[in-house]
């Protein structure tokens, strides 16, 4: 429902912005003067390519990991630029990013009650397991495009948002001993109790977002064909105040080619 | 041209997924019911007699919507005896005047550090049903209270919208003497215990302590 709702007014937006800048009628494509007196015109250009997470938080505070593998998925997306008659544009972007990779070790253990009682030396239960990620994020970004000769870079302010996707926790929990709440009793079990479980956090996974910063750097292969690298940096949020520990913070290296569609320019 | 840039930034905050969440629910500790059978009920006592209490429930609970399953490692059943005077509004501990005896399930032996009313019963579940048997004998005279309460499980399929584990918060005992036919001075208050008390009874209810005489 969110990516229906999502695509509609993209589309909406889009087709609205357009008409707004060029009028209700398609205006031919035009080449940009080389030297000249630039008029301004608005580039829409396809993208595509992997990305690497290069660094990921653990998914809550109160879990431990060992660290993330990255993983490498893909991205594609589509990307507005307009350039009002300079050599900065401004650049409305939009890309479904695939996101992989491996949080090791995620661990979880329980002490007793998290009130009443200082945390034991050893836990009384733990759950230790890799997480395996396979996500859909919808990242939109807003920013200025600048043409340093034959280079463009692009920095940004963008927004990440988790469209589904998975993230599989197969772990192992072993428990040696039961809390008693009453009286703060560790009762500890004569032999541990261990067993293998598996769950998807992605539906207890933090909600919200990534907000953060986008920068790129492309080189051009052909008139119109462009390979570039990016990277980002986000920040979680969430509009709920009890769930800041939840504050994630990760980044993510891309490599990939743009090509330019077309091209508007006003007569 | 500024009207663009804010129309993208409206649509990108459009976009920016601010949903509640639905995971840990910090203070949602989720109470179940446990309903406990007092076995032999009786107005009074003789001293060596033996209070059974016993409980049968299912491994897998709802609570809040939400169901777990209770593993193999089972729970953990607090009963507690004080001795009851109804003239003073302060209980004290009174395992020392009982026996646990263990049938199905067992007793977890009381330290001297421990809480001086507590007896802990272990219970453990297999094939889907847990289940439990504890007997007191009374091996002094005296009115006492027995307060049974569950307090702790081993959870099979931990639900990560619970920080904390969910337990056997509310236990009714089923048969026996009900409190209210003591004139009682309530508040009653236990000193050992962290902020326990009980203010009253209200006739009728279910409640999870009762009177026993031994005589």
């Amino acid at each position: 429902m969110r990516t229906f709702l999502f695509l509609f007014f993209f589309g909406g937006l889009c087709s609205g912005l357009s008409a707004q800048i060029f009028g209700p009628v398609a205006v031919p494509v035009a080449q940009r003067p080389e030297g000249g007196t630039y008029r301004s015109f608005l580039a829409v250009e396809a993208s595509g390519g992997l990305n690497l997470v290069t660094r990921r938080s653990i998914l809550r505070s109160r879990f431990e990991a060992d660290g993330v593998t990255p993983g490498l998925g893909w991205q594609a997306g589509l990307q507005a630029i307009f350039f009002p008659e300079s050599e900065v544009g401004l650049l409305l972007g939009f890309e479904a990013v695939r996101d992989r990779g491996t949080i090791n070790n995620y661990t979880k253990t329980f002490s007793g009650n998290p009130f009443t009682s200082t945390p034991a030396a050893d836990p009384i239960r733990s759950r230790v397991g890799d997480v395996i990620i396979k996500e859909f994020w919808l990242r939109s970004r807003l920013g200025l495009q600048f043409n340093l000769g034959k280079l463009r870079a692009e920095t940004a302010f963008q927004v990440s948002s988790l469209l589904g996707g998975s993230q599989q926790y197969d772990y192992v929990q072993t428990t040696t001993a039961l809390f008693d709440q009453f009286t703060d009793r560790i009762v500890p079990l004569e032999t541990p109790v261990v067993r293998t479980g598996s769950r998807n956090l992605i539906a207890a996974a933090a909600r919200g977002g990534y907000g953060g910063l986008y920068v790129s750097l492309r080189y051009p292969l052909q008139p119109r064909l462009y390979v570039g690298i990016s990277y980002e940096q986000g920040w979680h949020f969430d509009s709920s105040a009890v769930n800041q520990e939840w504050r994630q913070r990760r980044s993510r290296a891309g490599l990939g080619l743009t090509y330019e569609l077309f091209r508007l320019a006003r007569k | 041209m500024f009207r663009y840039p804010l129309l993208a930034l409206a649509v990108l905050c459009l976009f920016s997924n601010f949903t509640c969440p639905e995971e840990c629910e910090f203070f949602d500790f989720g109470t179940l019911p446990l309903e406990v059978t007092l076995e032999n009920p009786a107005g009074t006592y003789a001293p060596g007699a033996t209070i059974w209490i016993n409980a049968t429930f299912p491994a897998t609970q709802t609570i809040n919507g939400t169901a777990f399953t209770i593993g193999a490692g089972g729970g953990l059943v607090v009963s507690q005896l004080f001795h009851f005077d109804s003239t003073v509004s302060e209980l004290t501990a009174a395992l020392a005047d009982f026996t646990p005896m263990e049938d199905v399930g067992m007793v977890v032996p009381n330290g001297p550090e421990d809480d001086p009313s507590a007896a802990i019963t272990r219970f453990t579940c297999t094939g889907g049903t847990c289940a439990f048997r504890t007997g007191f004998r009374a091996d002094s005279t005296g009115t006492y209270l027995l307060r049974v309460e569950g307090s702790a499980l081993d959870l099979e399929e931990e639900a990560f919208r619970f920080c904390n584990d969910p337990s056997f918060g509310t236990t009714t005992l089923a048969g026996g003497n009900n409190l209210t036919a003591t004139a009682g001075t309530f508040p009653l208050f236990y000193a050992e215990s962290r902020s326990f008390f009980f203010d009253g009874i209200d006739p009728g209810t279910q409640q999870n302590i009762f009177l026993i005489r031994v005589e």
